[in-house]
């Protein structure tokens, strides 16, 4: 867990392979590590919630708005707060999000390694899909590919909206993702993949939580481009190419499936195709 | 006796020249202070409308360019002797709803509390200065009659 984080009273006796911290204004305080989920007898009062908003927000909720209506805040060290609370809408779009009623914060965690089971030729050069389900250990493996490509001498791109998989923030990144990375931190995905793309000369494009046709139409752009991806999506099963995702059928060589149990980031099945 | 009656004289000339300047201090001290609280409302309205400056940097940047009552306020020394209880508690309740609103909110927030101090400053800390001032005369007026009556 951050130093930041693990030094605010509330977290204080928390473990510190917390993984997931779950904080809703009157309910308990409950937790998640890699091997289980926790509920404390702590009731989160009105004000300790209100102070926690306050602590991670820097006391600057303004400065986050258009963060806010995306549904997340992110902190230093790839730190990303899920929030809860009454949308304000403005015609079709969200203008803010009032009355915080809960966070979600997701601890990220760099294992080295993690991706060995996989042999290095399991993605080099091809284009490599994560499936799990939400915190099922998609952006710990995707980190540690686009990490050992790196280091391999392959140029890669790392798409990182959220800054979840380099822990990016003002200029620093809190996780290891190889010496030959270069991260587009913040950017909208669409934009991401022009300036990859045009710029960024890669051999491989890695991205996170792949969620609609702007994501669909930038990996298509690298599959045809020549350029390698290596990219998550939410799904049970690995039938997950149809929808919007079905222009993707032919784009993966290899599918890994995590699973949430009996741990974290259990690999339930692996496709090569 | 006669040097007593001065010595007498002299001592009570002083004391109330001392709580005159004393009262003087004190009310343009709290004077200077609404005027800086509204000078740092102005800043931050301007740094968070235009550029979403968090709290901290914002903070940062007012006191590398203001000195003053408010200032040492913002910096936690004591504000004691000049604001009531209630004037401090009124101020740092504003001060520590800052950040804890969206953006729009935030602004439209700023701008009221601006237009109000405005108000306030043009009026009551014009009034503070020249009270200040009356009472420092007043208080040397009482100090000069004690120096006749005694001498």
């Amino acid at each position: 867990m951050p130093k930041d984080l693990l030094s605010y009273p509330l977290f204080r006796d928390l473990p510190k392979r917390v993984t997931e911290i779950r904080v809703r204004k009157g309910g308990r305080l409950c937790y998640l590590t890699p091997l289980s989920r926790f509920s404390t007898e702590h009731l989160v009062t009105d004000a300790e919630f209100a102070d926690l908003l306050s602590f991670v927000t820097d006391r600057s909720l303004y400065a986050l708005t258009e963060k806010l209506t995306n549904g997340y805040l992110p902190l230093k060290g790839g730190v990303r707060v899920g929030v809860a609370g009454e949308g304000v809408a403005n015609g079709e779009s969200i203008k803010t999000v009032k009355h915080v009623t809960s966070l979600a914060i997701r601890i990220p965690h760099q294992i080295f390694g993690v991706a060995d089971f996989l042999g290095i030729d399991g993605y080099f050069n091809q284009n490599v899909l994560i499936i799990s389900p939400p915190a099922g250990g998609k952006t710990t493996l995707l980190r540690e590919i686009a990490h050992t490509l790196s280091d391999r001498g392959k140029n890669v791109v790392v798409l990182d909206e959220r800054g979840e998989i380099s822990g990016a923030g003002e200029g620093v990144f809190a996780m290891n993702v190889g010496e030959n990375t270069d991260v587009l931190f913040g950017f909208p995905k669409k934009q991401a993949y022009e300036n990859a793309l045009r710029a960024m000369n890669p051999d491989y494009i890695v991205t996170d939580e792949l969620s609609g046709t702007g994501d669909v139409e930038g990996v298509l752009r690298a599959y045809y481009g020549g350029v390698k991806v290596a990219a998550t999506l939410h799904g049970e099963d690995i039938d997950v190419f149809h929808g919007v995702f079905a222009p993707l059928d032919k784009v993966f060589d290899r599918i890994v499936l995590l699973s949430k149990s009996p741990v974290v980031g259990t690999v339930k099945r692996e496709v090569r195709r | 006796m006669i040097a007593l009656s001065v010595f007498a004289a002299a001592c009570g000339f002083f004391a109330a020249a001392s709580v005159g300047l004393w009262l003087k201090r004190k009310l343009i001290r709290k004077a200077s202070f609404y005027e800086g609280y509204y000078d740092y409302l102005l800043f931050a309205y301007e740094k968070i409308s235009y550029e979403r400056m968090p709290i901290g940097e914002l903070n940062a940047q007012y006191l590398l360019r203001k000195n003053g009552e408010f200032s040492s306020y913002l910096k936690g020394e004591t504000t004691k002797g000049f604001l009531s209880d209630g004037q401090l508690a009124e101020v740092k309740e504003y001060l520590d709803g800052i950040g804890t609103t969206d953006a729009d909110t935030q602004i439209a927030s700023l701008a009221s509390k601006c237009s109000e101090l405005k108000r306030f400053t043009e009026t009551e800390c014009t009034k503070y200065r020249k009270d200040g001032a009356l009472y420092f005369k007043l208080s040397v007026l009482v100090g000069v009659a004690i120096l006749i009556l005694l001498a």
